[in-house]
């Protein structure tokens, strides 16, 4: 969590990657993404979507300039709070089991192997060309099985990517994203090198 | 795998690949598919990754076995592999712009160059194209950009034998102008050597023999 103070109250809002679900996660990225909006505006409509009351960015100065005023006052600043926000850092360990409504969903079978085939990896990319804001819980979605579903029906991903969405740490989706993305990176560059 | 098994069919085939908007894996499983006969979508990634690296092979061609003798190629040939270059990328018509240089039914032949060693073909296409291009530049007094900057009015007004090779009609209109527009004399001409054809109309226009008194 993270503290914004102004001069009557104090607001938490989550802001750590065990805090902020997978949805959260696309959410806040949408925004970042969104080349139309300002720095600050970008981060105006994060703090809004995290439960902030909307116009106390707003009122917020920038930032302090002066010793006195950073000793004196308690409020929070603009890069106060996007310095917090953003201090955290992301585990590297995948976590191979996601529980949720008593369903365990996998991506490793039992003996620890991954459980991703080629076949994950045509969907991962088709999802990479959909809807860029639900990209990635559709990627988990994919990742994590259920083994009492048919995993490659339309239908089941889309219903496990709503769950994952609402319900999923980003800390658990974190990894796994970054491991694609930089797949497909690699694939396309192997790809342009070969005939 | 290896390129002796590679037939010039497999390799235009694995060539047209990158045109049908694939993604990489499927691009990867396609070529998977031509060059094994086996489907690798339901095995592991790890597995699937150590095939792909073996593809990496793909990347150099080696040196092929056919020479191709560009001195004996008739007019005729000459302006069916330009027409072919211009139909798209060579490679795609690879077997058809070999069989243009040989002898017999050009049908056959070109269906016979696709059963052949990928690389020896693909070597012979890269001495066709080269030697076609070096006789474009050389005989440039017949193939001069009719755009270009340095041709004054009057070099454009005496420009009728400009022919450009990347129109839709390629060298046909220099086939025309040979044989004087008289289509029944066009066999006799495709038959000649491209090098004398050549000559004798660069000539011709160089001395402007024909269209004026020297």
């Amino acid at each position: 969590m993270i503290e914004i103070r102004t001069k009557d109250e104090t607001f938490e809002i989550k802001s750590t990657p065990e805090e902020l679900t997978l949805g959260d996660f696309e959410q806040i990225q949408r925004h970042l993404n969104n080349n139309s909006l300002t720095a600050i505006e970008k981060y105006e409509n994060i703090m809004q979507y995290l439960g902030l009351p909307k116009g106390i960015v707003e009122q917020m100065v920038f930032e302090f300039t002066s010793e006195a005023d950073k000793d004196k006052r308690k409020e929070t600043t603009f890069m106060q709070m996007v310095k917090e926000f953003n201090s955290h850092t992301t585990s590297s360990e995948f976590q191979s089991t996601f529980e949720h409504d008593g369903v365990v969903y996998t991506s490793t079978n039992s003996n620890g192997d991954t459980k991703l085939i080629t076949k994950d990896l045509k969907l991962i990319e088709k999802a990479s060309k959909g809807n860029p804001i639900h990209a990635p819980s559709t990627y988990l979605a994919i990742i994590f099985k259920d083994e009492n579903i048919d995993n490659y029906s339309p239908l089941m991903i889309e219903k496990k990517a709503k769950i994952f969405r609402k319900n999923m740490p980003s800390s658990i989706a974190l990894p796994y994203i970054m491991l694609i993305g930089q797949r497909i990176l690699k694939q396309l560059e192997d790809i342009n090198g070969v005939g | 795998m290896e390129w002796d098994n590679i037939t010039l069919e497999d390799y235009i085939e694995l060539f047209n690949l990158r045109f049908d908007g694939l993604s990489p894996t499927e691009y990867n499983l396609e070529r998977l598919l031509i060059l094994t006969g086996e489907d690798y979508e339901n095995k592991s990634v790890d597995e699937f990754d150590a095939k792909v690296k073996e593809l990496d092979f793909l990347k150099i061609v080696p040196a092929g076995d056919i020479k191709v003798n560009t001195k004996k190629i008739k007019f005729g040939s000459f302006i069916d592999i330009a027409t072919y270059r211009n139909q798209g990328l060579p490679i795609t018509n690879a077997h058809k712009i070999y069989a243009s240089t040989l002898e017999g039914d050009r049908t056959q032949l070109a269906n016979d160059a696709l059963e052949m060693k990928a690389a020896d073909i693909i070597h012979a296409l890269n001495d066709i194209i080269v030697w076609q291009d070096d006789i474009v530049e050389k005989y440039g007094v017949i193939f001069d950009d009719p755009d270009d900057e340095d041709l004054t009015e009057e070099d454009l007004e005496e420009a009728e034998e400009i022919i450009n090779p990347a129109s839709k009609w390629g060298f046909l209109p220099l086939l025309h102008k040979l044989a004087k527009g008289d289509v029944t004399k066009a066999d006799e001409i495709t038959e000649m050597n491209t090098g004398l054809v050549l000559n004798w109309l660069a000539m011709e226009i160089d001395l402007k023999i024909g269209s004026k008194e020297i």
